[in-house]
């Protein structure tokens, strides 16, 4: 066993291993023993055929995997006692000559590799990163009150038909004397909302109308939409885009949404018992519920920022064109990618890649550890998160806990959590050595930042 | 002169070829070992280094069938256990 460095330039080095007969001559043999024990064979009882036609039939299969697991496990041996910094997996050479298994005894293998460029990465209070917070406005927490309180709203019968409100009533045809049209489309119990009336003048003409009353109107003008009209007139959509003319539109019930009386009742609904009193404290408590939700917004734009901060002041050189080859063989099994996709994606790659190495060398530098405990309360919060999209704002610590605990017992989760631990640990430590630079924007100009990139 | 007759191929026999690397042969009835030696090492390209060689008698059969008893005897024979010089191989199973 033999392995040699050479290196290329700073980045690129060749791997030459050399494979001789006895390193691999014991292993060998060993697994065709333990397969002669097993072998059943047409002619022979299990287990007692022959080594010499074990050998025949399986040598060159074993052979070719024991030097297969020889070569993986010296280099990565290799790789780990000289503790080199590889980017990527190694590579076989191009330069690697073809191996005949049957008759070569001593093997040589040749890997490209490539080396991590040195990073040195120093923060200082000189840099300055924006760190945006959005502002609450007022009129947000109204809009956000009327969402969260309007689910418990009712609806009611009323006399008048207002601006927006529901009707009920039966269509009819009418040709242009105002007659019903016999064969004419007719309609009973349609229910539309005023607010989706296109058209100004039908929508005036229902408003102030009672139960009862007639209107004639245009429903083509009203509703530009046929799958409304479809619905409305009960016919099918083909049948919708042809409809023309007049319709007599008698109402029979009007009803309107009320928003719920903002009372004790409500309160407990919405945050749990005993929680807010009055509607001054829901609005002090909805304004707070909002700033955490904007607040982890703005962590995120500032994790961006710092990124591309970091990211832009730190030169390195990078492998490209082996990283170039290395992404093409990993992609090789199901779905190839064409060399132009590669050529595409590769900016994007190597910005990747730079960040993954500046933050491996702030990791590495300062220390930053993750434990248990970091990771458990990462889950928690991303599993709170979950939740929050679905509306349960204030479900119970130990129910959150539970959630957490379960999807953490998925590997692949618990990889990205311990992930994402790590990410937000080391977003905290660069928060601490630079300088930051608070920023208090609206959320349309927040919004707009993320639109540049 | 034909020495060999035909090579022993058993369990019994494998498992010493492969353990001790000893090989057993049917042999002429009057050849001597230095002789089976000669032989082996012709016939198999190997070197050997000791022979051990035993006669066996054939033994009396005897059937009882419906026109009277048949009595007979079977051939007897020599076997030659042949040990080869360390490395050395003979494949008997090489052709299939």
């Amino acid at each position: 066993m033999n392995i040699v460095r050479e290196n290329i330039d700073d980045l690129n080095a060749v791997i030459k291993l050399t494979i001789e007969k006895d390193d691999y001559e014991k292993r060998v043999a060993d697994v065709l023993k333990s397969y002669q024990k097993k072998a059943s064979m047409p002619g022979f009882r299990p287990g007692k055929v022959p080594s010499g036609l074990v050998k025949k039939m399986y040598g060159n299969a074993v052979l070719v995997d024991e030097i297969n697991k020889l070569v993986s496990e010296n280099l990565s041996k290799y790789l780990t006692d000289n503790e080199l910094n590889i980017l990527g997996e190694p590579l076989p050479s191009e330069s690697q000559q073809p191996i005949d298994f049957d008759t070569q005894d001593s093997f040589e293998f040749a890997f490209d590799i490539a080396l991590s460029p040195q990073v040195e990465v120093k923060l200082t209070k000189r840099e300055k990163i924006p760190y945006y917070t959005i502002e609450v406005t007022n009129d947000m927490v109204d809009g956000q009150i009327k969402t969260l309180t309007s689910r418990f709203g009712t609806s009611q019968n009323v006399d008048v038909v207002g601006e927006e409100s529901l009707v009920k009533g039966d269509f009819v045809q009418i040709d242009a004397e105002g007659n019903a049209i016999e064969e004419g489309i007719n309609a009973e119990d349609s229910v539309m909302s005023l607010a989706i009336i296109k058209d100004d003048k039908a929508k005036k003409e229902f408003v102030g109308k009672k139960v009862g009353d007639d209107i004639v109107f245009d429903p083509k003008k009203a509703f530009p939409n046929d799958t409304e009209i479809s619905y409305l007139l009960k016919v099918t959509k083909e049948q919708a885009a042809d409809v023309s003319g007049s319709f007599r539109f008698t109402i029979k019930e009007i009803t309107e949404h009320v928003d719920p009386e903002l009372n004790q009742e409500l309160f407990d609904k919405l945050f749990g018992e005993g929680k807010v009193t009055s509607e001054e404290e829901m609005k002090t408590r909805v304004k707070e519920d909002m700033q955490k939700t904007f607040e982890m917004e703005s962590e995120y734009r500032f994790s961006a920022d710092a990124r591309e901060k970091l990211t832009g002041k730190i030169e390195m050189d990078l492998p490209a064109e082996f990283l170039k080859r290395w992404m093409k063989a990993t992609n090789r099994g199901e779905e190839q990618i064409s060399d132009e996709q590669i050529d595409n994606d590769m900016p994007k790659f190597l910005e990747d890649l730079k960040w993954q190495l500046i933050r491996n060398e702030i990791i590495r530098t300062n220390e930053l550890k993750i434990e248990e405990k970091d990771v458990v309360e990462f889950a928690k919060k991303s599993a709170r998160v979950q939740f929050m999209q679905y509306g349960l704002t204030n479900l119970p610590d130990e129910h959150i806990e539970g959630y957490a605990m379960d999807m953490m017992k998925n590997q692949d989760h618990g990889r990205r959590f311990a992930e994402g631990a790590l990410s937000e640990k080391v977003m905290e430590f660069v928060k601490e050595s630079v300088k930051l630079d608070p920023k208090e924007i609206s959320r349309e100009e927040f919004n707009k930042l993320f639109e540049n990139n | 002169m034909d020495v060999i007759v035909k090579p022993i191929v058993t369990e019994k026999m494998t498992q010493q070829g492969e353990a001790l690397n000893r090989y057993g042969f049917i042999v002429k009835d009057r050849v001597s070992k230095s002789e089976i030696k000669k032989a082996v090492e012709e016939m198999y390209d190997v070197t050997v280094a000791t022979v051990n060689t035993m006669r066996y008698s054939g033994k009396l059969k005897t059937r009882y069938t419906k026109s009277g008893i048949l009595s007979g005897r079977t051939a007897s024979y020599k076997k030659a256990i042949v040990t080869l010089a360390e490395g050395d191989k003979i494949d008997f199973y090489s052709n299939i």
